[in-house]
This record gives C-alpha cells, structure tokens and sequence, in this order.
C-alpha cells in the first residue's frame, strides 16, 4: 500500500468518526461561542481599540477550541486498545502521523468557519480581518496548531492529566506561530500602506515556522508511537508496584547502607 | 528456521524484573501455550514478541527478523486484551480499513468474506459502539485474521469470552491452519488449551 494511501486511509476514518460522533467540534464551538459571548459584553465593538486587539481576541479563541479538537485525536483511538492494532500494522509512523493531522487540520479549519460567523455577529469590527485577514495567516497558524497539537497528542495519549499537559506542553512551542497569526490577522485590516511589507514578512516566518515544525514531526514521529506504547502500556508510568512481591529480589544493585547519624550523639 | 524465537529475554519495570531470561523457539506451525498465574508475565512476553514492547535485555525473532520491521508485522495477528476496533466505525468499514492498511489485495472482499466467517455478515453495515460484548469479539478475531497472519498471538482471549467467539476463533484457526500453517501463541491463567501439544510455564 503506498504511503499517501496509507495517509488517505487515517485522515478518512479520523474524520468518518468525529463527523459521526461529533465529540470534539460541540465541545470546541460550544466553548469558543462562550468565550465570544463574554468578549462581546466585555469590549465594545465600536471602539477602535477592540479593532487592534480582535486579532489576539481571535486566536485566543481558537488557540483553546483547538487544544479541545487536538486533544480528542489520540484519545479516542486508545479507547479499545486501537492503538496497538496501528501500532502493530505494516505502516510508517510518519503515515499514521500525517493522516491525523491533516484530519485534524480539515477538523479545526471546519469549526474556524463555524467561530468566524458568530465572530461577525458579536465582535462586528472584526469584518474586514474575517475576510482578508484569516485567509492569508489563518491558514498557516493553524496548520502550525495542529501538527504541534497532533504529535503531543500522541505523547500525551497515555499520561494522567493529559487534559492539562497538552496546552501546557504546545502553547509555548506556538508562540511565533500564534504571534504571527495574530499578527497577520490583526494587520488584514489595517489602515496603512506600509503595513503590507510587515504582513508578507510575518508571513514568510509563520511558512517557516510551519516548515521547521513539520520537519522536525516527521523525524520524531518513528519515536511517538514507541512513546504512545512504551511509556502507556507497560513503562514506568505504569510500573506494576503491587506485584513486587517478597521473593523477587530485584535485579538492581543494592547500595550499601551508610552508617546512622544521629546528630544528637554529641 | 523457527517462526518464532526469544532468546534470553529480560523485561524491567523500573527495578523490578517481570521477564528473567525467558528463552523459546516455535516452529512454523506449532502450537505454544504459556500457562502462568496472573502477574506472571505472559501479557509481558506476548507484547514483546508482538513488537508493542522492548525488551530490556536479549532479543526476539519472527522468521529471523526483528518484530518491529515492515514485512514482519504483516505476518503477525495479535488478539490482546482490547478488541482493537473503532467503534465509530461499522464492522465492514474496521476490517475494511485494517485490510488497506496491511496491504491486502481485495479489502472489501476479504473483509466481507470474513464477517461471513465470523457470522456478523448480517451486521456488517452496523456501528461498533451499538454491538454486544460477543460481535465485538468475533470481530476481533476477523481483524486479527483479515491478513492470514504467519503468526498469531492471542493473549488470554477465551476466557473473557463467551464460548460461541471462542468457538469461532478456534474455527477461524483450524481453516487458516490449512491454508498458511500459523505458529500459534496463547498465554493463559487458566483453563485448558486447546489440545495444543506444547506448553510453557512462566
């Protein structure tokens, strides 16, 4: 089987199963359409300062609905040990990576168009940069998003509070990505000529950005699933403490004891 | 050269050793049951020889090559503890994907052929989240069989089970045995064998 049919295979059955079960999507525009709601009341539309800040406002928003589509990625693959059947089939890690992600990309791309329409109905300055803004930068900061997103994802599969650990471990490694899409969002719609030099250059760095980012998954990605089974499954965050049982002696070498000080001797 | 061979093979889990030293070999066709109480480390073993799982110390062996490599996975079917679909998806669409996924000629047909087999042809179209313990099961076994493995490893899969998708996997073994001659693991804690001539305890 050639390698884009193997990525074809995951990024249709990612998708056939979320748009069936529709977990993840509900609970990102229901979230993302809570945090518009509050910014409505707390900025008022008609000031020229909530024009400056709607970028920022934006990608807030669609920083965190996305941890939540991003977060569901892995997790519902592991619910009945589905990770072991792909782990254990004759496909490159690099294949299984990229279907996820381009799944999850087409997921979040989805449920933007979804917070742009209640964007322009509470947040009315924010127009323009829907239009023009979002189609030069939005697309490439969320590409960034979601292939950072996929492969912690993966990591975090197995771990306790994986709920927590993901946007802790992604939102640093975004910054420029989210800055530059902020940035690119935000001067869509800008009232100076020259600001069109610094947009194409944001640009380039945010193409960069996600070039780096990609690069850098593919050749970490063989190491994610041995991640996914080795740390999960059977590794020391699950060491089996009850079975150390008397009569087992364990295998490491045993320190010897130092001698007892007791500093009230003297 | 043996189907399947562990040689000296020691698995950690932080400093405690849940494998000392375990040294096997199965011949191509031959049956192999491990019998060991709980905690003893059949699942441990399993999922190393399956490749899930590294071994701290010495080395395993399918047909000569290590578990992890491309054409070996293909030769292995594994029934763990999970029963290794998704349950958003239908059976047709599981066995469908996990055909394309192992490279089988015909997906769709041999998935179809082997619903047949397990008697879910009826539900093919059917979600997975909507099917009792059992179908599950027995689709289970249609995936671990779709790619008419060289091996199988089945891990302690009948005595969850109900008896008819044990009878099934029992009866998808006996025809794939007559057609590929599969080395067969199955760990066990309990109950018998199936009139396997060898075991092994751990």
């Amino acid at each position: 089987m050639g390698f884009f049919r193997q990525v074809a295979g995951h990024r249709g059955e990612g998708l056939r199963a979320e748009l069936r079960t529709k977990e993840a999507i509900n609970a990102s525009l229901a979230f993302a359409l809570v945090i518009l709601l509050l910014f409505s009341f707390a900025f008022d539309p008609t000031e020229e300062t909530t024009r400056e800040i709607s970028g920022g406002l934006l990608w807030i928003v669609f920083a965190f609905a996305g941890a939540l589509v991003l977060n569901r990625s892995f997790r519902a693959r592991a619910a009945n040990d589905c990770l072991d059947a792909l782990i254990a089939a004759p496909i490159s890690g690099a294949a299984l990576f990229l279907g996820k992600a381009m799944a999850n990309f087409l997921l979040v791309t989805g449920s933007r168009v979804g917070l742009f329409a209640g964007f322009r109905h509470l947040l009315q300055c924010a127009v323009d940069l829907a239009i023009r803004g979002t189609h030069a930068g939005a697309g490439a900061g969320h590409l960034g998003v979601t292939v950072i997103g996929t492969i912690f994802s993966a990591l975090t599969v197995n771990i306790r509070l994986r709920e927590v650990m993901l946007p802790m471990l992604t939102y640093p490694i975004l910054v420029p990505a989210l800055l530059g899409a902020m940035q690119l969002t935000t001067g869509a719609g800008g009232r100076q000529a020259d600001r069109r030099r610094t947009r194409v250059a944001w640009l380039k760095m945010l193409i960069g950005f996600d070039v780096i980012l990609h690069r850098v998954s593919l050749v970490l990605v063989e190491t994610v699933p041995g991640g996914m089974m080795y740390c999960g499954q059977d590794g020391i965050l699950r060491a089996p403490v009850g079975n150390r049982r008397k009569g087992r002696l364990p295998i490491r070498p045993q320190l010897p004891k130092l001698p007892h000080r007791s500093w009230d001797a003297g | 050269m043996s189907a399947v061979a562990v040689d000296g093979v020691w698995k950690f889990y932080g400093d405690f050793p849940a494998l000392r030293d375990v040294r096997l070999e199965a011949a191509a066709g031959s049956c192999l049951a491990l019998i060991g109480r709980n905690g003893a480390g059949k699942t441990t073993l399993l999922r190393i020889i399956a490749g899930f799982s590294r071994p701290g110390r010495g080395h395993v062996r399918i047909f000569g090559k290590a578990p992890r490599e491309t054409e070996t996975r293909r030769q292995i079917g594994f029934i763990g503890h999970g029963i290794s679909v998704y349950d958003e998806l239908s059976a047709l669409e599981n066995l469908t994907l996990f055909g394309r996924l192992y490279g089988v000629a015909d997906p769709r047909r041999s998935a179809l052929e082997w619903l047949e087999r397990t008697g879910l042809e009826r539900v093919r179209n059917g979600l997975v989240r909507e099917f009792s313990r059992g179908m599950r099961q027995r689709l289970a076994v249609a995936r671990a069989f779709l790619h008419e493995p060289s091996v199988l490893l089945l891990d302690d899969h009948s005595r969850p089970w109900t008896t008819a998708p044990s009878r099934c996997c029992k009866r998808c073994s006996a025809r794939l045995s007559r057609r590929v001659r599969p080395s067969s693991f199955r760990p066990t804690s309990c109950g018998k064998p199936w009139n396997w001539p060898r075991t092994s305890r751990c």
